[in-house]
This record gives C-alpha cells, structure tokens and sequence, in this order.
C-alpha cells in the first residue's frame, strides 16, 4: 500500500467516511462532523456511506487537535448508531477520492461486502473488558500457599549465602512460574465465560492503550492487567458479560473495567484488495 | 469501577480513540485513502493519542506493541513517573525520534505530571493534563471532561461524546 503514499493523497474533491448504515430513502443525519463540516449520508440500495465533504486529509501534528478530530469522528458514528441499526465505522481519516457518484459507485462494486458487514454486526456492539488484579497481594497468596515455595523458603534461611543466592532464583522463578498460571487461568477462564455471551471475542495484546487507561482507580495503585478482551455482543449480553465481571470483582484484590458499547470498530471489514 | 454495566466515562474514551484510530473498516481502492497507508499523523503523535491516558499516568508515551506488563514489572511506575517529572524523557521513550508531534504529546503530558505526586488529589491527570493545555488552545476540552466528569457521566449511553465537548466549566475541578 505504500508506494502510491504521495500520489493518493491528491485530490480536489473527496468524501470524508464515518460509517456505513442500512438505510432506506433519503436517510438525514442532523449532526456536525469534523471541524464542524456537513455531514451527509450517501445512500445506495439501502446502504449509506455517512460522510462529510472534504478537500483534504485532516492531518496535524498537534496532538490536541487529532484528539478532538477523533472525538469528533465518534460523536457522528455515535449519532449514527442512535438513528440507525449498528453502523459499521470506517477508520479514522479514510476518505474516497471523488464526489457523491464516486461514493455511490464505491457502494455499488462492494454492495456484498458491505452487506455482509452490516447483517453480521446488526444489533452488536463492540464492548471492552479488562480484568486486573492486585498482583502484589496475590504472590503473598501464593507465597502462603504453595508448599514448595514454603520449603524454598526454609531451606533459604537455612543455607549459606551462595547455596541461598541460587536458591532464591529458584524461588523467584517458581513464584513467576505460579503467577503466570493463575494469570492465564484467569484469563482463559474469563474468557470463556464471556464468550459465551458474545458474537465475537478476542484478546487484546500487548496493548499499550488500555493499560492503566482508567482514570478512575488509583494512579498509583498496585493493580496490573490480567487480560483485556475485545467483545463483540448484543446489548442483551450487557447483563450477563456485567453478571460474570461481578463474580471476578467479588474477589478481594480485583479490578474490573467494562466499557461500551462502542460502534464496533474492532469488527469492522477490510473492503477490497486481497489485504 | 466495580460496576457490572458497561461504562462510557470519560475515562473510558481512551480506548475508543485508539479504536478510531486503529480500527474500522479500512478500503483498498484506488480512489480511497486511509491514514493508515499514508504518513499522515506521524507515529508519534499516534502513539502519544494511542497511549494517551497511559502516558498521563505513566508520564510517558510507549510505542504501539511495547509489552507493558514487562514494563511494569521490570520498572513499575514510580521511576517511570519520576522520570516524566523532568518534562523531556517522554519523546526517548518513544523510542523514535522527536518530532513536532511527538514534542506537542510530550509537553501535554508532561505538564500534567509535572505537578509533585504528592500534590495530586486523585488520579484525574488527564484533567491536569488538559488544564495545562487549556491556555494554548480552547480545543482541549474534550480531554478536562474526559478526566473530570466521569461520574455523572457513568450511567448514560450515547451522549457522552456529546458533553464532554460541551462542559467547559470542568476543566477547574481540579
């Protein structure tokens, strides 16, 4: 994709994308869209392209604007989502090069794709977990508990310094070992638990993002994220995803972070290409 | 946060910017462009939005695919906040080069942790952070609500985004 960069940035006229909609005759959707431009919803066989006219990229280096353009962007496929089924939203500054005919045309060549995502994430949402725990709590625990780190722990006291040197590493490296056991038990079991509940379901790795991203808990607080899930469900499995994140919190030392329902951005398609 | 209803508070835009930035539907046509191919939004600043509220409370930004569980546990969070503390270290961490962008994240977020640890009354440094930015440009409000207002605003659906651009006068709660 990166080798016609430059070239495809040109364009006179083009077609802002904020999400695709089952729509039926001459849809309207009374909001402003980005740096307040006009939001319109082009429609063809009942899907419409809500979009914005625009004669460029948004692009910027500053960091305060990109925010309020994607705060922006979500606030349109927010209203979307109030006035019509799911929509299914288009990556941040995704633009069509061209005008109306050429979105209408672009609708017409991927009517199935673009049904497909539609019927597929109809009445979904896409829904954020994350589970964290008080990881320093639960290593005492597992300190406490588990026999052979009980008996490390002894023969440690009782050894001389370089015998307990490599002893310790022992030690420090079962705990780690036991740690990770519970971590991934945790996390296979949550997600089991909520899969059951949901369409679609994965894990968010190694993402930076979402660690620590709540406000709301303490900054400096011990906990650390067990697993973070990326759930697509129908706002009927709220309840019941909320019922099993309960029992999760009804353990002393856990965290848990639900948000949603978001437009399901995570779940939307790639349309065209073999990519 | 112990709530079983899913939540839309401010705190919680964080993980819909990344998502808007990093996901949806993305086309592969010839008369289509996606930020995604191009150079556009430096990968500084995505990374600054990506890890924004993250970089508020670590003081610094990591790169998109840094393991922060490793992170956390090989440095935990006090030397990583005491870092940031100095205002500058956020671009090296990056792991990239400074940029315009990068340096516009770093001196946000930087300003918001630039007040002691022991000055902050809770963990809104998100509303610090915005408040820092506010005298350089009326358009950080959305970040002051997103730090600020997420209790009243724990409860309802789809008006959020709405508000947070609208209630200013937040911005001096903290």
């Amino acid at each position: 994709m990166s080798q016609n960069q430059s070239a495809s940035l040109d364009f006179d006229e083009g077609r802002y994308l904020y999400c695709a909609v089952r729509t039926a005759d001459d849809p309207t959707l009374d909001i402003e869209g980005i740096e307040e431009g006009e939001v319109r919803i082009i429609e063809h066989e009942g899907i419409g392209a809500v979009i914005q006219p625009v004669e460029a990229m948004f692009d910027s280096d500053d960091l305060t604007k990109v925010r309020r353009w994607l705060l922006s962007h979500q606030r349109v496929v927010d209203a979307a989502g109030e006035n019509f089924d799911t929509p299914v939203p288009f990556r941040f500054d995704t633009v069509i090069k061209g005008d109306d005919e050429q979105v209408r045309g672009w609708i017409s060549e991927h009517t199935a794709e673009l049904t497909g995502a539609l019927d597929e994430l109809s009445g979904c949402w896409e829904y954020r977990v994350e589970l964290r725990w008080d990881e320093s709590a639960v290593r005492a625990e597992i300190a406490e508990d588990d026999e052979e780190l009980a008996d490390l722990a002894t023969r440690i006291d009782e050894s001389s310094e370089g015998t307990g040197y490599l002893l310790e590493k022992q030690y420090e490296q079962r705990l780690a070992d036991r740690l990770q056991d519970r971590r991934s038990d945790l996390a296979e079991s949550l997600y089991d638990r909520v899969a059951a509940h949901a369409e679609a379901i994965e894990t968010v790795g190694n993402n930076t993002t979402l660690l620590g991203a709540d406000g709301a808990t303490e900054t400096d607080d011990e906990f650390e994220t067990v697993v973070q899930l990326s759930v697509l469900a129908p706002e009927s499995s709220e309840g019941p995803i909320g019922d099993i994140l309960e029992e999760f919190l009804d353990n002393e030392g856990f965290d848990v972070r639900y948000t949603g329902p978001w437009p399901p951005y995570s779940h939307a398609p790639t349309i065209g290409g073999d990519e | 946060m112990s709530s079983a209803k899913p939540t839309r508070k401010k705190s919680d835009l964080a993980d819909v910017l990344e998502l808007v930035l990093d996901k949806g539907i993305v086309i592969n046509a010839d008369i289509a462009v996606t930020v995604g191919e191009t150079e556009l939004l430096g990968i500084e600043i995505r990374a600054a939005i990506a890890s924004f509220e993250t970089a508020a409370q670590y003081g610094l930004a990591f790169p998109s695919g840094t393991d922060m569980r490793r992170v956390e546990q090989a440095s935990g969070r006090e030397p990583l906040e005491i870092e940031n503390e100095e205002g500058e270290t956020e671009t090296v961490d990056l792991g990239i080069s400074a940029s315009e962008g990068g340096s516009n994240a770093a001196k946000d977020e930087g300003s918001a942790s630039r007040s002691p640890p022991g000055d902050r009354p809770d963990p809104e440094v998100p509303t610090i952070t915005s408040s820092g930015s506010e005298s350089e440009s009326e358009s950080s409000d959305e970040e002051v609500d997103e730090g600020s207002n997420e209790d009243e605003a724990a409860d309802e659906d789809g008006e959020q985004n709405d508000e947070e651009v609208s209630e200013d006068e937040r911005e001096d709660e903290s």
